[in-house]
């Protein structure tokens, strides 16, 4: 029987976001199914559904037209689904073959774990991959494209009749990409489901046959890959009215003098970083996941140590020991994590503005809670935040209303933010939600703002930023105007090597 | 405006109270008077009385520095397993400084507190500095403390080992056990004063403020400008002087400095404030709260003795009752984790 | 397989530095105790007196045995990743309900040993509960457990001794008492015995690779189709199980069961100092028991040289503590090096 792999009306709900949305869709053995959308969109979680690491709230999986449900990884594993996550799952500090056969040492006669065999038996795997890897060697000691491809092998082995990729070249090298598309073909013949997540187009139409479109959390369009155009692909992904949505921003044209100037910036992830931000100027840090973006912002921000180079704020050279620093500079950071880093969630609205200026809505160190209110108020105006009272959980907030709550708290009477960094500030936002903060990036900048905005969606980058800085592993490899800025020549600066 | 006149009595001033964490605590206190009071007598005992009252507040004296240690460190989302063994070699200190060096009282507790501090600082820095998990490196100070509380007490004796140290009560000593502040005992009135001063640090001032937020989220605070790292070693300090002062308290109420002081206590401080509503995660609950999740521990214990339950029950019952408040505490995430998600979804 | 010789992995290893350490703080005790004991000639007297005495070495071993059971279960605890602070009461508790049994019923003590380790696997269960099903943190659930043990014990018979004074239970005392060749006790081999089966189940069997695994790195192990929830379970029941074992070697010792010296003894702090020295990461999924034995060995070495120095017995409370800190920070140091290590591997 062919094998085929269902969703049928799958949602999924976490605090703050509806991270999938009556998903359904059907694919089919012998067939590559490309998953494709933005960050956010819905992808990872979709597999964390199919690999039983998470349960849907709604909706019915279904494998060979049998329903299926999945208590644990262990029983999606057994139902013949594997998975191979974006966030490498490895153990670090054991063997290459053990790491190959986690849930599956082979056994003696004796029940005992048998070494021999699974020196052989992983032996035998990376030779027919073709890699020169040691599978006694530590995993720690490889590099990564190498651990990516341990992670591969991993999911191979299993012999599964359903297999996923979660972007899987992103930390792979030319060598390593042409055996893994090789290992695909092979599956694909031999009447696998193959399921292929990426946001590469030139890959997608080189391996895959149907393509399935998401959008913040809902499935936009199921088509054959040989009927489209990587045009009607990037229309789906941003969605019809994204063209429109930056034509009428009302930007800000006038920039100040320069506001931050950095200088062959060195941190333990980043060299020789150099650019400039004016006042009332947005620039845009594009590059891959792992190009050093956001290494950059966190070293700004005085969040990582600084190794080298220098960085002139206001024409005054900085030293920032912690975020402390920074912000009584005027650097303001708003995270590429919101729940983990930007947010107190179990706190309310006006406690989470409130906190870089707890001392200054205060008299003699006692809380002055009108202030507090007032200061609240302000920001649920100024951005329209949805929600009846200051005094409600950030946690029961929608993620969009999250985000403005940060840009609340950055820009609130109190501060004095000469220079605002957001790192991914439409992740998992809804589209209307992301219109909105567009256009508070422009208001800001016309506020005399310097705004840096890193963002892994290039669209975003390049119709919002006035200058694109590209970044590849840990440097610059370009800077470009937004009229010069396409989204092909920036990506080829982005995987420049 | 019409709006805020136009609410019910109902909601502008039952709801507030009614829906309040502490206000189930009272009701759960309230319960166990009732039952003890109503027990007490079908065993021929007396429990519902004025002096029960007083002796469960004087009972609660010398956990209660203890607890309000443990509370503002586990609002932060830290925790001190060492509270109760830096207290006591705080409170041998005091006595050694008296009956072998022949200090006068106050340089005893000043160099006791002092030392105490040290221990807290040692506490922050293997948190801080080294990484360590809050509940290890704190035990392992337990050990030392307790090593050097037995030190101590060799230097303080004649023969040069480890005993209990006696010493003469100066009036201040005397006063602190069995003074009287107006008709309040003064081990009680300087608890009230404690717990009235903490509360109004972590409610309303700026330093409480920040606790909080720290303990809801470290990473956010810190990247929101709060000097999470300060407020550690504040915190950790802060927690061991409080032992400490519970350690002179006991060295104070016994005459002497005992090797075995604040032992059942290890857990005392931590308990009673996770029983009171401060969220073992951090970043939630206040003193009010703590204060009477002490009075149920120790209205608990008071009120076995009253119907005749065998002593030996009451560490069980401490053990089963800090999981039961963590039980608790536990569940009421729960319930806000769904209500962020349904929220979320409308 | 492995291509690099045991020794230059013992030295690579963070425990081989600290082992070092020890056995030179032991040497120079050594040296020093001799001295006093004998006045004049430091290097002739370690056999004959001082430390190397042989009554005084039967003493250690018995203190050893018992700590060498704990560490096996609690060393695989700390390999997975968890831990258990209920070591010592568990222990006594045990030791309390086999004295109650042997006293009480007529049973054979065989059969009292059996009803003891099913209650001891009991133990283990409800820790595995409290951190399964309710999520709470190993060290809180475990301490509050071990509160509870604790009382237990006092409960049982008024906080009162239990003397075994039935010769039913003759076979069991001597099998604490029985020694090879006069000096050996029968108890130490079978501590012996127990470091090399586990370690053997630790790094042979497929059970004992997921126990490294579910300890490096969780979240992994889960999504590779591991159980991390039944790695703990059987983590737990064999340390309660063990636990007891150890409770009962210390009564067939003293042919008495306190209901407060073996947890006042402290034995899960020296025990789990003793693994985190002898190479088992506190953080989990590195170490092994050969380690924790030699670094166990030479702390009670160290520990008994203090009292034959006639330190007093509060430095020994002290450098309980003190150890574990230290072990803890080298741990720390250690793994520090290995990421920057790493680091700049990859940025170069």
């Amino acid at each position: 029987m062919a094998n085929s792999l269902e969703f049928r009306g799958i949602s999924k709900l976490y605090p703050g976001v509806r991270a999938l949305d009556d998903i359904s869709f059907r694919a089919e053995g012998g067939r590559v199914l490309a998953l494709l959308g933005e960050n956010g969109a819905g992808k990872s979680t979709l597999l964390k559904i199919m690999s039983g690491d998470q349960r849907g709230d709604e909706g019915e999986l279904f494998i060979n037209d049998q329903q299926v449900k999945f208590a644990d990884p262990q029983a999606a594993i057994s139902a013949g689904i594997s998975v191979i996550y974006q966030e490498r799952q490895l153990m670090p500090e054991m063997s290459v073959m053990e790491n190959l056969f986690p849930g599956a040492l082979p056994k003696t006669k004796l029940g005992l774990f048998d070494k021999r065999k699974l020196y052989k038996d992983a032996l035998e795997i990376i030779n027919k991959f073709g890699l020169p890897i040691d599978p006694t060697e530590k995993v720690a000691r490889l590099n990564i494209a190498h651990q990516q491809m341990v992670e591969i092998m991993k999911a191979y082995r299993r012999d599964a009749d359903i297999i996923a990729f979660d972007e899987p070249t992103a930390p792979l090298t030319d060598t390593e990409i042409t055996i893994l598309f090789n290992i695909i073909r092979e599956l694909k013949a031999a009447g696998k489901v193959v399921i292929y997540v990426s946001h590469r187009m030139a890959e997608i139409f080189q391996i895959t046959d149907d393509i399935v479109v998401m959008k913040d959390g809902k499935l936009v369009t199921q088509l054959k890959t040989a009927d489209t155009s990587e045009a009607e692909l990037i229309k789906a992904m941003v969605g019809r009215d994204i063209g429109d949505t930056y034509a009428s921003l009302s930007r800000n044209t006038e920039f100040g003098e320069i506001v931050l100037d950095v200088q062959n910036l060195k941190t333990p992830y980043v060299r020789d970083v150099s650019f400039t931000v004016r006042r009332g100027e947005v620039v845009g840090l594009a590059g891959l996941v792992g190009a050093g973006r956001t290494e950059v912002a966190r070293a700004l921000f005085g969040a990582d140590p600084v190794t080298g180079g220098t960085i002139i704020l206001d024409g005054a050279v900085t030293h920032f020991k912690s975020p402390r620093d920074a912000i009584a500079a005027g650097v303001a950071l708003c995270p590429e994590d919101r729940k983990e880093q930007g947010l107190v969630l179990g706190r309310t609205i006006k406690d989470n503005i409130v906190m870089p200026v707890v001392n200054k809505v205060s008299k003699y160190k006692i809380v002055n809670n009108r202030q507090v209110d007032d200061l609240a108020e302000e920001a649920v105006e100024k951005y329209s935040i949805k929600t009846p009272t200051v005094d409600k959980i950030v946690g029961e907030l929608s993620g969009g209303n999250q985000q403005k709550v940060i840009l609340g708290r950055w820009t609130s009477s109190q501060m004095t933010t000469k220079l605002l960094i957001l790192d991914e500030p439409t992740k998992g936002i809804d589209v209307g939600t992301k219109a909105e903060i567009y256009q508070t990036v422009c208001d800001l900048a016309k506020a005399g703002i310097g705004v840096i905005i890193i963002s892994s969606e290039l669209t975003e980058v390049i119709n919002l930023a006035d200058k694109i800085i590209v970044m590849h592993n840990g440097h610059v490899t370009g800077t470009v105007d937004r009229a010069n800025a396409t989204e092909e020549s920036v990506l080829a600066m982005a995987m420049l090597d | 405006m019409e709006n805020t006149t136009n609410k019910s009595f109902y909601q502008r001033f039952v709801k507030p109270i009614v829906t309040h964490k502490v206000f189930t605590l009272v009701l759960l206190l309230a319960g166990l008077w009732i039952i003890f009071s109503v027990w007490a007598p079908l065993i021929g005992n007396k429990f519902f009385a004025m002096s029960t009252f007083r002796n469960i507040l004087e009972s609660i004296v010398l956990s209660s520095f203890l607890t309000i240690g443990a509370g503002c460190l586990l609002i932060s989302g830290d925790i001190d397993l060492s509270q109760a063994a830096v207290g006591a070699f705080g409170g041998m200190v005091l006595a050694s400084a008296m009956a072998g060096w022949g200090l006068p009282w106050y340089l005893g507790v000043i160099i006791g507190l002092a030392l105490c501090a040290v221990f807290g600082a040692a506490n922050a820095l293997l948190i801080d500095k080294f990484h360590f998990p809050a509940f290890i490196g704190t035990l392992a100070m337990s050990y030392m403390a307790q090593g050097l509380m037995r030190l101590f007490s060799s230097l303080g004796s004649e023969t040069g080992t480890a005993q209990n140290i006696p010493f003469q009560k100066p009036a201040f000593l005397k006063w602190l056990t069995i003074g009287k502040v107006w008709f309040i005992p003064s081990g009680v009135f300087i608890m009230l004063i404690f717990f009235i001063v903490y509360g109004i640090l972590i409610s309303k001032t700026t330093f409480g403020k920040k606790v909080m937020l720290m303990g809801g989220n470290r990473q956010a605070a810190h990247l929101a400008g709060i000097n999470s790292r300060a407020i550690t070693y504040i915190l950790f300090i802060n927690s061991a002087v409080l032992g400490g002062v519970s350690g002179v308290f006991n060295t104070a109420k016994l005459g002497q400095g005992q090797l075995l002081a604040l032992q059942g206590n290890q857990f005392t401080g931590i308990t009673a404030a996770i029983l009171g509503g401060i969220s073992f995660g951090g970043g939630a609950g206040g003193m009010g709260g703590a204060f009477i999740g002490l009075l149920i521990l120790n209205t608990f214990q008071i009120g076995m003795t009253s119907i005749k339950v065998n002593p030996f029950w009451y560490s069980i019952f401490t053990g089963l009752l800090l999981l039961v408040a963590l039980s608790i505490d536990f569940f009421t995430q729960i319930r806000a984790g769904q209500k962020m998600a349904r929220q979320a979804r409308g | 397989m492995q291509k690099t010789s045991w020794y230059k992995r013992f030295l690579r290893d963070k425990s081989g530095p600290l082992l070092i350490l020890l056995i030179v703080l032991m040497l120079f005790t050594m040296v020093i105790s001799s001295g006093v004991t004998k006045g004049e000639k430091p290097f002739t007297a370690i056999f004959t007196d001082g430390f190397m005495a042989s009554g005084n070495l039967l003493g250690i071993f018995y203190n050893l045995v018992i700590q060498i059971v704990m560490m096996c279960g609690i060393a695989m605890i700390l390999i997975g990743g968890n831990i258990d602070l209920s070591v010592g009461a568990q222990a006594m508790l045990a030791a309390m309900i086999f004295a109650n049994l042997i006293v009480k019923t007529m049973l054979p003590w065989p059969v009292c040993l059996l009803i003891t380790l099913i209650i001891a696997a009991g133990f283990g269960l409800i820790n595995t509960i409290l951190i399964n099903l309710l999520h709470f943190p190993a060290f809180i659930a475990t301490i509050g457990m071990s509160s509870v043990y604790k009382g237990l014990c006092n409960v049982m018979n008024g906080g009162n001794n239990v003397q075994i004074l039935s010769t039913r239970a003759q076979g069991f005392l001597d099998l604490g008492k029985a020694s090879l060749f006069g000096r050996f006790p029968v108890i130490f081999l079978f501590a012996l015995v127990l470091v090399v089966v586990y370690q053997f189940v630790l790094s042979r069997t497929r059970f004992g690779r997921s126990v490294y695994m579910s300890g490096g790195n969780p979240p992994a192990a889960r999504l590779s189709g591991l159980n991390p929830n039944k790695i703990r379970m059987i983590l737990f029941v064999n340390n309660s199980v063990l636990a007891a074992i150890g409770g009962l070697l210390w009564t067939a010792q003293l042919t008495l069961a306190s209901p407060t010296a073996i947890a006042a003894s402290a034995p899960d702090m020296k025990v789990i100092s003793g693994s985190i020295l002898g190479g088992v990461s506190f953080m989990g999924g590195a170490g092994h028991l050969g380690g924790a034995l030699i670094a166990l060995f030479l702390l009670n070495i160290f520990n008994n040289m203090l009292r034959v120095l006639n330190v007093q017995d509060y430095w020994t409370t002290f450098a309980a503590g003190f150890l574990l800190v230290v072990a803890l920070i080298v741990d720390y140091i250690s793994a520090e090096r290995r990421r920057k290590a790493l680091l700049a591997e990859k940025n170069a």
